[in-house]
């Protein structure tokens, strides 16, 4: 019967691995969300003033938005990307549009932008702060570390478990890896939330549509995984019979 | 799929079954992060939700088959081992639908397997309907799983070519892009999916075929029913219906309760808290509450139960020597006695090499002691033989006698001590010897036979018994010269003689048989030669005065001069001894002489002696089996001084015929010279062959007729005496010496009476 026990110890921990490696990858990564805008035939007249205002830390939610929904756009938990086609020269003629090459430029959000207060209307300063949007914002950045900070926990204490061939601690590692499947979709729905509240409040251009990437994706995944795991961690644990046997061979020694 | 055997090393084993979880997990979920979004707006957004549902399908089955019990049978109790172990047959034949199946014993679950079920080496367990042994799930296929098995092989080949098919359509459409990562990622699933897919497709074909032949892997390996047929197949729909759709079968292993659980926990936290604590009642008591724990406490109560003993043994000692320093010097030799024999017990265990030793060394020192014991009243020796006992009691404690005696260096501070001690310590085992020895001489007849069987082993025993044994005879032989007036009534009896003859003979053989072997042929030369059995009989008077002598020098001389007669004596006793062996064949032959000669005599000589000492003998011999020891060692004391008394009156008596100690000198120097004493009582003995002689030749004279009667009652007392027991034999002395004037005229009447009875010959021969 031990034999059971230490099979689903194992694949506990190989889904404890996958999971861990796809949350890693979705903070990592920039890819949460993606808007797509038709390339414009007028990409001569982005000044660089407009540039300017994208990069700057003083830009305003509106001003960073407006550049993201009309260059193809990509937001992630800490950077946004913009994609722009490249002049090579400057007498080159307009019809050759098919040869532009694409080059994508990104700003990394600041501590400070990050735990900035969001006002009700994103370009008036005056119009009040939003605490749902504020704190979602926040949530939806810190969550995703502290699912990874309770998983390595438990793989720790999981460690310590092997080193003393005992699977009863294994019940704390199932426990943490609960907790943090629960960060997990917590993110993911403050994520999603908050994406939902901007639209409504800036709203889209007509040409632009806006999907979930595939860190989102990965996101998403990592949760299931996560279950799956402290499921089988506590099962093993709570049903493992190897402390009787341990204790049944002292007896006859 | 390839199967690696089972390893031994426990990381190894697990290798495929993580292998197995991390590329399907792995595979599917990278498939819908990045394959799965374009196909929902390219294609349809049912091609999630389809891989969604095989997916964990697939899942579903792998857990089943990876942590459900297959049909494990538990092994049989040790009860059940015992009986069948030792009987069981190695195969066993059963008929299942008119075939034959054969069982076969399983020497690690002691039980016959039941038909279909084998023993997976990996597991080390007996599994019903075993069919493999899986490494990617880690776990044996058996009844109870087989269905989530094939399940999982179905299922997980219908995700296969999903994923292969979705993928391929994928990168077809994005052939444009082939860097971006979408593309790269799912043509790496593809390739994994691919490359699995061909094994696990010709395992998945290999089950069906086996699912509907109603076969197991197991028995398809091992050729089991190739030729014949399968009893256990129920047509193709039948197979599969009883693969998929029959009920879960049973399952034989049930779990221990939790509360044993609870329990075994605890013992590993209380044992060190009892050791740092210590044993304590409370402890105990609460101890007492657990189950598990109440052996662990039998156990330690044992071992403290161990050690309080030398602990308790050890403050006896002390006082001892305390009160042998403080007490006078014959307690202080008591208590060194008591204590040497513990050292010597301790130092050296018993054994017969041991004993060869102990009586070599015994012998000098017990010739001086020997007088101090006899000087010693009865009650010392029986308090000596007290201690014995308790020494005794210490042996059967060796373990713990040597770390005890230890104090045994303070005994080296008294130099004077050691050797009365160890001489006073022999001197109890020879008086233990020899209350022994008085108590079996004072049973029955079969307590002797004992003593011979413990002879042989034992030499230094014989030697030890003999010198106390012969001298209670010599006394006897004494006691016999005391009833000579009354022998002739025991002799007559058809009964008694016949008894005395065999009890006369077992003692004597001893020394006979441990002393010399060219004696025995004299003995055969005795009823081959006539006049030979009649020069015999004045040696056994020769011994009879020799005592008489010894005690009366014993009393004129001193101490001193006493204790070399003592050692004298003890080898005259020896000498004695050998002689009195030849001369019970003499008496036999000379009673069954004097039967031939005259038949009438003894019927006369039987009615009257009879009447005489009949009450006598029958009062001795009953209040002789009940006395006590004490008894014995009082009449012990007493009875030399009676006899010595009886024996000094018949001396009077014998120095009557004054003509026969003439002839006496002629023969005393053939057997005895240099003893002029022992030359007085050598007269009665030639008295005998004369008086006979002169029967034979003249019957007319009367005095010599007269003679010859008196000759016959002493030729027969000591047959008769030897009946009876030494303390009978000692109240009979005094009996008869006290009517002194009244025996003279008892045997003038006997005489009167006698010359009756010659008168009726003379009558006859007239």
């Amino acid at each position: 019967m031990d034999n059971r026990f230490a099979t689903a110890f194992v694949i506990a921990c190989v889904l404890s691995l996958i999971s861990t490696i796809y949350m890693a990858a979705s903070i990592g990564t920039d890819f949460w969300y993606e808007y797509r805008s038709p390339i414009q035939e007028n990409s001569s007249e982005l000044n660089k003033s407009t540039w300017e205002d994208f990069i700057s830390d003083e830009a305003d939610e509106k001003t960073y938005n407006d550049v993201l929904f009309r260059h193809n756009g990509t937001v992630g938990l800490w950077r946004r990307c913009v994609s722009i086609p490249q002049r090579t020269h400057w007498l080159s003629p307009p019809e050759k549009t098919e040869s532009l090459v694409m080059v994508t430029r990104c700003t990394s959000f600041t501590l400070n932008e990050q735990f900035l207060e969001k006002f009700v209307d994103p370009g008036n300063h005056n119009s009040g702060i939003d605490l749902l949007r504020t704190y979602l914002w926040r949530c939806q950045f810190l969550l995703p570390f502290v699912s990874l900070g309770l998983m390595c926990f438990g793989a720790l204490i999981g460690l310590c478990a092997c080193i003393c061939r005992s699977l009863y601690p294994t019940i704390a590692t199932g426990i943490l890896h609960l907790l943090a499947g629960l960060c997990t979709l917590g993110s993911v729905s403050c994520y999603v939330a908050g994406i939902e509240l901007l639209h409504q409040k800036l709203g889209l251009p007509e040409n632009v549509s806006g999907e979930f990437g595939w860190s989102f994706c990965l996101a998403c995944v990592s949760a299931p995984l996560q279950f799956m795991a402290s499921a089988l961690f506590i099962w093993a644990a709570h049903t493992n019979r190897k402390e009787y046997t341990l204790m049944k061979a002292y007896r006859v020694a | 799929m390839p199967r690696s055997p089972g390893t031994r090393l426990k990381p190894a084993k697990y290798i495929p079954v993580a292998t197995a979880a991390a590329l399907l997990v792995g595979s599917s979920t990278l498939f819908f992060v990045f394959t799965c979004p374009w196909l929902t707006r390219a294609v349809s957004p049912a091609v999630p939700v389809y891989n969604g549902i095989i997916f964990l399908f697939v899942l579903a089955n792998f857990s089943m088959a990876t942590f459900m019990d297959p049909g494990v049978f538990p092994r049989a109790d040790e009860d059940e081992d015992k009986e069948d172990d030792f009987r069981a047959p190695l195969y066993k034949n059963v008929d299942v639908r008119g075939i034959q199946v054969r069982l076969k014993w399983c020497a690690t679950c002691h039980f016959y397997r039941p038909p279909r079920c084998s023993h997976c080496s990996v597991c080390d367990n007996c599994v019903e309907d075993f069919d493999h042994h899986c490494p990617w799930v880690n776990n044996c296929i058996g009844r109870r799983n087989y269905r989530y098995f094939f399940l999982f092989l179905l299922s997980l080949s219908a995700h296969m070519v999903g994923v292969v098919a979705f993928g391929l359509v994928y990168v077809l459409n994005h052939a444009e892009g082939l860097g971006a990562a979408h593309t790269t990622i799912t043509m790496a699933v593809m390739c994994v999916a691919g490359l699995f897919f061909i094994p696990v497709i010709g395992l998945t074909g290999f089950h069906v075929v086996l699912v509907t032949r109603g076969r197991t892997t197991n028995e398809q390996v091992t050729g089991k029913f190739r030729g014949g047929v399968n009893p256990f197949t129920r047509g193709c729909f039948g197979n599969v219906e009883h693969v998929l759709c029959s009920p879960l079968a049973p399952r034989y292993v049930v779990e221990p309760p939790r509360a044993p659980l609870s329990v075994s926990l605890k013992p590993p936290f209380l044992k060190p808290e009892l050791l740092e604590r210590g044993t304590t009642l409370k402890i105990k008591l609460s101890d007492n509450g657990l189950k598990a724990s109440l052996g662990r406490s039998k156990s330690k109560v044992n071992l403290d139960q161990l050690d309080e003993k030398p602990l308790g043994l050890g403050p006896p000692l002390p006082p001892k020597v305390e009160a042998g320093s403080f007490s006078s010097d014959l307690q202080a030799t008591r208590r060194g006695s008591a204590e040497s024999a513990l050292s010597a017990q301790g130092a050296s265990p018993p054994t017969p090499a041991m004993y060869k030793f102990r009586p070599a060394f015994s012998t000098a020192p017990t010739a001086p002691f020997c007088g101090q014991s006899e000087q010693v009243p009865g009650p010392d020796s029986l308090t000596l033989g007290d201690d014995s006992i308790h020494s005794m009691d210490f042996a059967s404690e060796p373990s713990l006698d040597l770390p005890d005696y230890t104090p045994g260096g303070l005994h080296a501070a008294y130099p004077p001590s050691p050797p009365l001690s160890a001489a006073s310590a022999f001197q109890g085992a020879l008086r233990t010897l020899s209350l022994k020895a008085v108590g079996r001489r004072g049973g029955d007849h079969v307590a002797l036979q004992p003593l011979r069987s413990e002879g042989g082993p034992t030499p230094p025993h014989r030697g030890l018994f003999a010198p106390h044994a012969l001298p209670n005879r010599n006394g006897s032989l004494s006691y016999d010269s005391l009833l000579n007036p009354g022998s002739p009534g025991g002799h007559p009896c058809p009964a008694h003689p016949s008894a005395s003859v065999t009890s006369y003979r077992s003692p004597y053989l001893y020394p006979g048989a441990a002393g010399e072997p060219p004696r025995p042929p004299a003995r055969s030369f005795s009823p081959v030669l006539g006049p030979r059995p009649r020069e015999p009989s004045p040696v056994r008077y020769d011994n009879l005065s020799r005592a008489i002598m010894a005690s009366i020098q014993e009393r004129k001389d001193r101490e001193e001069r006493e204790r070399l007669l003592l050692s004298q004596a003890d080898s005259l006793f020896g000498d004695s001894g050998v002689y009195e062996a030849p001369s019970a064949y003499s008496l036999q032959q000379a009673s069954a002489l004097l039967a031939e000669g005259s038949r009438a005599a003894p019927r006369h000589y039987s009615s009257r002696d009879d009447l005489v000492s009949g009450p006598g003998f029958g009062g001795a011999r009953n209040p002789a089996l009940q006395t006590s020891l004490s008894s014995l060692s009082s009449t012990m004391s007493r009875a030399p001084r009676t006899s010595s008394s009886s024996l000094q009156a018949e001396l009077a008596n014998s120095h009557v015929p004054g003509p026969r100690p003439g002839s006496g000198p002629h023969r005393s120097p053939a057997r005895h010279g240099p003893p002029s004493p022992p030359s007085t009582p050598r007269s009665p003995s030639y008295m005998g062959p004369k008086a006979v002689s002169f029967i034979h030749t003249d019957l007319s004279e009367t005095p010599a007729s007269l003679a010859m009667q008196r000759d016959h009652p002493q030729l027969k007392t000591p047959p008769s005496k030897l009946n009876g027991q030494s303390p009978g034999l000692a109240r009979l002395g005094p009996t008869a010496g006290s009517p002194g004037p009244s025996t003279s005229p008892a045997r003038h009447t006997l005489v009167k009476k006698v010359s009756g009875v010659g008168g009726t010959t003379y009558e006859i021969s007239v």
